[in-house]
């Protein structure tokens, strides 16, 4: 059986800043996470106003997420009014049952082995779209609400506060916020794990080359891209 | 018919507590009940968190006591896991538990009980030149002078003269039971206020080492507050210092306001020392360790109990770890027991809450049936009174040397037999016995500390069994302490590092139980019998034998 | 009835004079953060205001708020209790009982509808028609209905009032809950704390007395002036936090240096509460200072936030206490295991494509 294999651009410039801006900060902000929740470096002698390990660890951690926020709003932005037909969402529309027709099936049975051959996809398929969705686009907003929330309470009556201190009564106090904030950052390391195992897995099962794709912008088109219903 | 006298809210005490009396044809109280109408569950809710943190969660039992539930936890911990406490820790949670009783004793006469003697009405017909006198012959104090109570004379005049009289609202102002001169009731009143202004520096200690009361800081392994003499952060010269002053004005107050008053109120009420007696059986753990916890006999408030009002004896096998000896019964109480037993000792404990009493609202309890919240404890299947009275008699039948001179010395002053101890006057009268006696001991903690930090040491806490994967897998401990109200006891059971079990006995389940399966009463119910009522309209009688237990039903049932 | 006696005439009774009155006035008005321009209001206040009369209730409590009350150093509680208010019901503090008692209560009901306050300590349990908690022979859940009905505010002490406090701890066998989800259509205010700071209790009953009104309130129903800060924004070893110097076991170096107590579990950075800046007890100490990590006793579930030692909450996972690391870790592995799993699916499939496409 003989496939036709054509290059296709797919990720625009703006898509793959994006993609590797949130790469970037994503990283940085478990990271520092993690090691606001359980510092370990503590310095043995001195003043303590010589050091300021934890007030870095923290200030790089809101740096990057003010970048990642920015980053995030301007995805929004690129998927909703961007004239990128690769990057919009428009055809993600899970509240349509349509949507989780054939396509998504198709995919899925697929990553379930039921199917033999591998749909593809030229954008996203439709169930990374789904896990876009829950991890990233649901994700990076719990982030940053519950980030922002708790952002907010050094300045009590401050700007943020006003906007995103109703959070913290929602989830029963400040360290309600802190522990969900804690959780959820773990969905992103779960979100990863399974994102680079399905770069790489498409890359050798359908020769799509999604891999580089992200660099260079294009992927290697092998079918016909079914459309699913606008 | 017989009377039925319902007493509830019972004040001036802790927690919700309702006594029903029934009175014979002479206004005689023939029987009481005694019953304690709230539960929260606090054992159960421990059930399966952090043995570390249970003494936080105890010590919300109460906020009077707010001291003596932490050190039974930290304590219970401690014997289950194995942890020895530093020497500086042992010292900093005596003074704590020290200060407790003290600076409780003091409201409980002042604030609490007072006002079962004290008659505020009276007070302002008095002459503030003859207050002064009374004042000035009985105690330096030196606010004595005619000025400072006429002052005071007036300032309540207009109080009461507002109309608006507060806390003061519906009191018992002129039943014929008060007995005291205005002049006396005008010194008290003054007093009243002094102390209450007083109490609050007392407690400081507590900030000191646990950063607030009520509810200070305790931590399983010793205490948190670290000492470092030439330091700025932690406990050092002036912390030091100012715990110093607070003892000596500490000790000034009790020598030379509450002592004296509560031998010149007593003088005026010397027939309670006939009333009020009830049990004759006394207990106490015993408490102040001068070496270790489990040495009993380094004890300051040694261990025993009396029997039948036995004072040529004192037996000292008291073990609360032997399962025979301590056991709570629920004949009459709104729980049940898996199995059906009768009683458990609390290492076997079950909190299985089952209200059956009347549908609310009622008027009356069902006394012969389940009646109270509180369990009934029972040592070695007798009713048991705890408190103050049961550790200075223990002590006082045992010889120890100031309990005995000042025990002495009371009666002579009072001039009233030994048996007038066996009352509502003697319980109140060792209350005021004991507070001067801890306060002393505060003295000695002071200068036990100063003395090894000055040799170098340090160490106020353990660390080699913090973490609980160090821990047997399997463990039990007891955990004790005198309470201001008597003997507090904490059974825990731990398993894989949880809480499995946790009981806890109080001071106020003892005193307050309801009956037992035989139909014996408990302590406030077999004191009430035979108390003489003026007017039964008017419960002023029944309160003041109540009070003199010095009630707290939040701790009772818990 | 007579004539009510004004604080300001009470205050000239006890003879103190008009310049110690105004220190008075203007140490309570900073405390309550109205400065030097709440003072002449506040004195106007005092000065032509009769008593306002309290009923204090107890539920489901310990009484240490009490406890707390009685320890306020400014103004002192003798102070507030002949003076300022006038608190007619008190289980710890009235000389009456019984049914005596209950009159007073009952009186001022009426005599001063939609005038008294109510006070609050300790919370309802609502499981068994209220049988946790009875006072004279009813459920106190009917009693706080009752009373509140006709109050001018409900002020809920402690955290117990404010938000259930150990009560509603997990299992809350009692089926205890605080005053605001019981009583509906009055101002409450919440004055959290295990207890409260004295001088936070006194402070907002003074602002009640000047303003006739609640002081202004947050998002939980406290009072700004006193809940308005994290204790971790104002602790005095928040400069070891930045640092980075943490206490790691008590007694250790870092404990007798002072030290940051965050690894140690402290919820400071949590809690909203005044202990770092008021202190406790005239200003002793506060359970940081004193080497104890602050276990957030004025915040909501704070005893279901434990355990107090650890920096990281326990969170309940399939029936087991863990924590967002523990689970997180779990869920990782997990996803790394179904990767692993779908990799040697992928391998053997693309085994039989490749040799499918042999063929
Ligand atoms: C070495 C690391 C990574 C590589 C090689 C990589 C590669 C890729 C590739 C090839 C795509 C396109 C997939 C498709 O066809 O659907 C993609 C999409 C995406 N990746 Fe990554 N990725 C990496 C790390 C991350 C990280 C850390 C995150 C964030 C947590 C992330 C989030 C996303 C998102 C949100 C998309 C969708 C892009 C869009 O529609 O805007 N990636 N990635
Ligand atoms: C993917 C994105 C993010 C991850 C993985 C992440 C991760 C974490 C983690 C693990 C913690 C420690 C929580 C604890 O146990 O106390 C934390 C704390 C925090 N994060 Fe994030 N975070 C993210 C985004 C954000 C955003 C967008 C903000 C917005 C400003 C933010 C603000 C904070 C704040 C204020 C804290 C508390 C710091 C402190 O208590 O000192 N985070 N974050
Ligand atoms: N009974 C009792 Fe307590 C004491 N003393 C505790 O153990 O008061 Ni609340
Ligand atoms: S809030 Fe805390 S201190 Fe106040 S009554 Fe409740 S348990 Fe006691
Ligand atoms: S001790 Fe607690 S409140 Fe103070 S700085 Fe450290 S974490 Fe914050
Ligand atoms: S435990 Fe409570 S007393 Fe203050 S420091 Fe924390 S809020
Ligand atoms: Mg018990």
């Amino acid at each position: 059986m003989a496939k036709l294999y054509q290059e296709q651009y797919v990720w625009r410039l703006p898509v793959r800043w994006y993609h590797w801006i949130n790469a970037i900060t994503v990283t940085l902000l478990f990271l520092t996470g993690i090691y606001i929740a359980t510092p370990i470096f503590v310095p043995a002698v001195g003043e303590a106003t010589w050091y300021h390990s934890m007030a870095w660890i923290r200030y790089i951690h809101f740096g990057s997420a003010f970048i990642f926020i920015a980053n995030f709003l301007f995805r929004m932005y690129w998927g909703l009014f961007g004239k990128d037909p690769y990057a919009r969402f428009a055809g993600f529309k899970p509240w349509k049952p349509l949507w989780w027709g054939q396509p998504f099936r198709d995919q899925l049975a697929s990553y379930f082995f039921l199917r033999k051959d591998e749909p593809n996809y030229c954008g996203h398929n439709p169930v990374a779209a789904l896990t876009y969705f829950l991890f990233i686009f649901s994700g990076s907003l719990f982030m940053i609400i519950t980030g922002l929330a708790m952002y907010s309470e050094s300045n009590p009556g401050g700007f943020l506060d006003k906007l995103f201190g109703w959070v913290i009564p929602i989830f029963g106090g400040s360290m309600r916020v802190h522990t969900v904030h804690h959780l959820v950052a773990w969905a992103f390391v779960v979100f990863l794990v399974i994102h680079l195992y399905a770069i790489v897995r498409h890359d050798i099962m359908d020769k799509s080359s999604v891999t580089s794709s992200m660099i260079t912008g294009f992927k290697t088109r092998v079918e016909e891209c079914p459309e699913y219903a606008d | 018919m017989a009377r039925r006298i319902v007493v509830d809210p019972i004040p001036r005490i802790e927690g919700h507590l309702r006594i029903e009396t029934v009175l014979d044809e002479n206004n005689n109280v023939a029987d009481a009940f005694s019953s304690g109408t709230m539960w929260r569950g606090l054992e159960l809710i421990l059930k399966g968190r952090d043995p570390r943190d249970a003494w936080a969660f105890t010590q919300r039992i109460c906020g009077v006591c707010t001291t003596v539930h932490a050190i039974a936890s930290v304590r219970c911990v401690e014997d289950a896991v194995g942890i020895k406490i530093p020497e500086n820790a042992r010292i900093i949670r005596n003074l704590m538990n020290a200060t407790q009783q003290t600076q409780d004793h003091l409201v409980h006469f002042y604030h609490l009980h007072a006002l079962d003697w004290v008659d505020v009405v009276s007070a302002l017909s008095a002459d503030p030149k003859e207050t002064s006198e009374i004042a000035q012959s009985i105690s330096p104090w030196p606010k004595s002078s005619p000025g400072y109570f006429k002052d005071l004379k007036s300032r309540l005049t207009k109080f009461v003269e507002s109309g608006q009289l507060g806390i003061f609202s519906n009191g018992y102002w002129g039943h014929p039971a008060y007995k005291l001169p205005p002049a006396v009731n005008l010194l008290a009143v003054a007093h009243y206020l002094e102390a209450l202004d007083f109490q609050k520096e007392i407690i400081k200690i507590h900030t000191i080492f646990g950063g607030k009361n009520p509810h200070p800081s305790y931590v399983v392994g010793g205490v948190p507050t670290a000492i470092d003499p030439n330091g700025d952060k932690v406990i050092n010269v002036e912390r030091l210092s100012m715990i110093k002053k607070i003892i000596d004005d500490t000790q000034t107050f009790i020598d030379q306001v509450y002592i004296p008053d509560l031998l010149a109120v007593a003088k005026y009420y010397k027939d309670w020392g006939a009333i009020g007696g009830g049990l004759g059986n006394y207990l106490a753990y015993g408490d102040f360790p001068e070496t270790d916890i489990h040495d009993p006999g380094s004890f300051k408030w040694p261990r025993g109990a009396i029997l039948n009002k036995d004072l040529s004896h004192v037996d000292e096998d008291v073990n609360p770890t032997d399962l025979s000896q301590i056991k709570e019964e629920i004949a009459h109480s709104w729980y049940t027991y898996e199995g059906d037993k009768d009683s458990l000792h609390p290492w076997e404990g079950q909190t299985n809450p089952k209200y059956s009493g009347p549908e609310l609202p009622y008027k009356y309890l069902d006394t012969d049936k389940k009646y109270s919240w509180l369990k009934t404890p029972r040592w070695k299947d007798n009713p048991m009174e705890v408190g103050p009275l049961a550790r200075v008699l223990i002590a006082y039948v045992k010889g120890v040397d100031e309990i005995v001179d000042t025990v002495n010395f009371v009666l002579k002053d009072l001039d009233v037999p030994a048996a007038a101890l066996f009352s509502t006057l003697g319980r109140t009268a060792a209350r005021g016995i004991e507070c001067k006696q801890t306060a002393g001991f505060m003295r000695n903690y002071y200068d036990q500390l100063v003395a090894n930090v000055k040799s170098g040491d340090t160490k106020v806490f353990d660390s080699s069994l913090w973490n609980p994967e160090r821990w047997p897998k399997d463990c039990k401990g007891f955990g004790f302490t005198e309470a201001p109200r008597g003997a507090l006891g904490h059974w825990i059971h731990i398993q894989n590092g949880k809480i499995a079990d946790y009981q806890i006995v109080v001071p106020s389940t003892w005193n307050a139980s309801p009956r037992d399966s035989k139909g014996r009463p408990g302590a406030y119910e077999a004191a009430l019998k035979g108390t003489p009522m003026a007017d039964p309209e008017l419960p002023l009688e029944i309160l003041r034998t109540v009070h003199s237990f010095d009630p707290c039903l939040a701790c009772a049932s818990h | 009835m007579k004539e009510k006696q004004t604080y300001a005439e009470i205050m000239e009774a006890r003879g103190i004079d008009r310049r110690e009155f105004m220190k008075y006035c203007s140490l309570l008005s900073v405390y309550l953060g109205l400065g030097a321009a709440g003072l002449p209001r506040m004195l106007k206040a005092m000065e032509t205001k009769p008593r306002i009369p309290v009923i204090w209730l107890h539920g489901l409590e310990c009484t240490c708020c009490t406890e707390s009350f009685i320890r306020s150093a400014h103004p002192v509680v003798a102070d507030i209790v002949l003076n300022m208010i006038s608190l007619d019901y008190d289980d710890t503090l009235s000389a009456a009982a019984g049914h005596q008692l209950e009159a007073v209560r009952k009186q001022i009901m009426k005599e001063y509808k939609g005038q008294y306050i109510l006070a609050v300590e300790g919370n309802a349990p609502t499981k068994d028609n209220g049988v946790y908690c009875m006072v004279a022979g009813d459920s106190f859940l009917n009693l706080l209905k009752e009373t509140a009905a006709d109050a001018m505010a409900v002020i809920s002490w402690g955290t117990c009032a404010s938000f259930g406090c150990v009560h509603n701890a997990k299992p809350n066998p009692t089926g205890a809950q605080p005053v605001h989800k019981l009583i509906s259509g009055k101002p409450i205010v919440n004055v959290p704390g295990c207890p409260p700071i004295a001088e936070v209790m006194t402070g907002t009953i003074a602002h009640l007395l000047t303003f006739g009104k609640l002081p202004e309130l947050d998002r939980q129903g406290r009072p700004k002036a006193f809940y308005g800060t994290r204790i971790h924004d104002k602790c005095s070893r928040r400069s070891y936090f930045d640092a980075g110097m943490f206490v790691e076991s008590f007694d250790d170096e870092g404990a007798q240096k002072g030290w940051c107590l965050y690894k140690m579990g402290c919820k400071g950075p949590t809690t909203y509460n005044s202990c770092s800046s008021m202190k406790w007890n005239d200003g002793v100490s506060f359970p940081i200072q004193s080497g104890h990590p602050c276990i957030g006793c004025s915040e909501p579930n704070f005893w279901d936030n434990g355990p107090f030692y650890t920096r990281l909450a326990n969170v309940p996972f399939v029936g087991t206490d863990s924590n967002a690391d523990r689970i997180g870790l779990v869920a990782v592995g997990a996803a790394a295991a179904g990767v692993a799993a779908h990799a040697i699916g992928s391998a053997i499939k693309k085994k039989s494509d490749d040799n499918g496409t042999e063929e």
